[in-house]
């Protein structure tokens, strides 16, 4: 009701409805990100009094390294130059296979969506391999491969290019086929209707596909980099671990999940980007 | 505007049919040749449509009614080319109808506009599949937007838009590409009473500025007489055509129309024609327990 009492007493009602709106909206979100950041301080403030403690009760936390080493070993790691080489190592790696994941498996996706024979060639081997973990793929990939980094390439490339396949191929399925028929009649042949009614109608299943693919792909380089490495951040990670720099495995740790999280929000962004027309929730 | 309103090029029966555009509307005639449509193995098929001959004029407006399950839409899929007839053939100006085309229109019954283009691009769709330039495209999508009212949401999505809205925008879609027949498959079917009258009159003053050769599918009685030259009823199992009118009531045509003393008159003898079928698509006997026939 206050509302319209200010509408007919404000010169411009309006958009100072507008400014009340984001005003609350903003307040909320502070109040969201406030619980946010309070919850990570008290898990990490818990951590330090553990540790300190050298608590040994069911977990041990006596030979944990506190969150103030970790921190003053990210602050010595980020002057040196080898742990950009292992981060520079790591990305590449994980672009180039999901470069390739997402190439191929959005191939063979949209043939098996729209081919049943294509379905029936591809789908038996998809069903098969999907289920093995990339670490089971190390002994064989390492004997096929001639270098290791091809190797952990491959394995980082099948970690991502099953979820991109099979979430691509339902997308395709899912295409309404009155939108099929009407891009018909209205001239479209083969590999228009592909590019202008399949592939858009089918961009939100590729997406959630891509978004699981690059998750399973930092998983997978992981397993390739602790076996076969020589630079990355899986390597890194492990090797501090065989020469007793604790808190360096925690800052690999928590390196890894931070670009994990950051590639995947990355390709979130940008199918969301691609998918402006759809209204909000079905983004 | 004024390419468009010398627009009625008639084409000889014989005449091969171009798929290019000729930036003109042109009235092709539709022939159904001993059409009929059986889904199933044999033995156990399953009639869908029976039979079918009938002769459609260049330029003439007619409406297939009957109930649901009478094969009318997929009378409609057979001339555009998304199903292929059992027996005969389906000949549109001069040439049997083999696959989906630009030449035959169509405006679907549910919402067929593709939600990732703009209200604009998807009028464009049909000028840029037919390789026509950007400009061209641009400016034929615009000057067929206007005729429907809708140049001001160019750029919105069709999810930013009303049900009626988006009708308008697929039915100027369809014209976008100078459509020889435009095929209509219950498009209002969806829309509250006020809007389909509005869409109605609007289809009407449409049609009377280019006058194409027009297939539109409906159940709806009132709509069938207010549109059309001549209606085609059908019945169901098999599904057929079992009479036709021919609506006498002169054109220009509006909404009015529906208060004209011929209305009511040509309006009881569809009722009186669809009745039979109507109970029998409703599932009741002849004898016995006769439930209310559902004619709308």
């Amino acid at each position: 009701m206050s509302g319209n009492v200010q509408a007919t007493a404000q010169p411009a009602p309006l958009s100072r409805f507008l400014q009340e709106i984001d005003k609350a909206a903003l307040a909320e979100r502070l109040k969201r990100h406030s619980v946010q950041v309070l919850s990570l301080v008290c898990g990490i403030v818990a951590w330090q009094i553990l540790t300190t403690e050298g608590v040994q009760f069911i977990l041990n936390f006596n030979n944990l390294p506190t969150p103030v080493q970790v921190g003053q070993q990210f602050l010595v790691l980020i002057h040196s130059h080898t742990f950009y080489l292992d981060l520079a190592v790591s990305l590449r790696r994980i672009g180039i296979s999901f470069g390739l994941a997402a190439v191929i498996g959005m191939t063979a996706g949209v043939a098996m969506g729209r081919s049943r024979l294509a379905q029936d060639i591809l789908l038996p081997y998809i069903e098969i391999m999907r289920p093995i973990p990339a670490v089971a793929w190390i002994p064989l990939s390492i004997i096929m491969w001639p270098t290791n980094e091809a190797s952990i390439i491959f394995i980082t490339f099948l970690g991502a290019v099953f979820p991109i396949a099979i979430n691509t191929m339902q997308g395709v399925k899912q295409t309404p086929e009155v939108l099929i028929r009407a891009a018909a009649t209205l001239g479209a042949k083969r590999f228009a209707v592909l590019r202008h009614v399949v592939l858009p109608s089918a961009l939100p299943s590729i997406s959630t596909g891509l978004a699981v693919g690059m998750g399973v792909s930092w998983f997978s380089l992981l397993a390739g980099e602790i076996i076969s490495g020589q630079y990355g951040i899986g390597y890194f990670t492990w090797e501090s671990y065989e020469l007793i720099r604790y808190p360096d495995v925690v800052v690999g740790m928590i390196t890894i999940g931070l670009l994990g999280t950051f590639s995947t929000s990355l390709v979130r962004l940008l199918a969301r980007w691609l998918l402006r027309w759809a209204p909000p929730e079905q983004r | 505007m004024d390419i468009l309103s010398k627009s009625v090029i008639p084409l000889k029966n014989n005449a091969a049919p171009s798929t290019k555009r000729t930036g003109r509307f042109f009235q092709a005639p539709v022939e159904f040749q001993n059409v009929s449509v059986t889904f199933g193995i044999a033995g156990k098929e399953k009639v869908i449509l029976e039979s079918m001959d009938a002769q459609i004029q260049p330029g003439e407006f007619v409406a297939l009614l009957g109930p649901s399950g009478c094969g009318k839409s997929t009378v409609l899929n057979l001339v555009a080319g998304y199903l292929k007839p059992t027996t005969g053939a389906v000949v549109v100006n001069g040439k049997p109808v083999d696959g989906p085309d630009p030449q035959r229109g169509m405006v679907f019954q549910q919402h067929s506009l593709f939600p990732w283009k703009t209200v604009q691009e998807n009028v464009e769709f049909g000028p840029r599949m037919a390789g026509e330039p950007k400009t061209i495209a641009e400016s034929t999508a615009r000057t067929f937007l206007g005729m429907v009212g809708l140049t001001k949401f160019a750029d919105h999505y069709p999810s930013q838009l009303s049900g009626g809205m988006q009708h308008r925008v697929e039915i100027a879609r369809a014209l976008a590409n100078y459509p020889g027949v435009l095929l209509m498959d219950e498009p209002f079917g969806a829309l509250d009473a006020q809007t389909r009258l509005v869409m109605q009159d609007g289809l009407l003053k449409l049609w009377e500025q280019f006058k194409p050769t027009v297939l539109f599918v409906t159940h709806d009685i009132d709509e069938a007489v207010l549109l059309a030259d001549r209606i085609l009823i059908m019945g169901v199992a098999p599904g057929r055509v079992i009479a036709e009118l021919n609506v006498g009531i002169e054109r220009p045509r509006g909404v009015d129309a529906l208060t004209d003393h011929r209305f009511s008159r040509l309006k009881a003898q569809c009722l009186e024609l669809l009745e039979q079928e109507s109970r029998k698509a409703f599932g009741a006997d002849d004898d016995g327990e006769q439930p209310e026939a559902g004619v709308a």
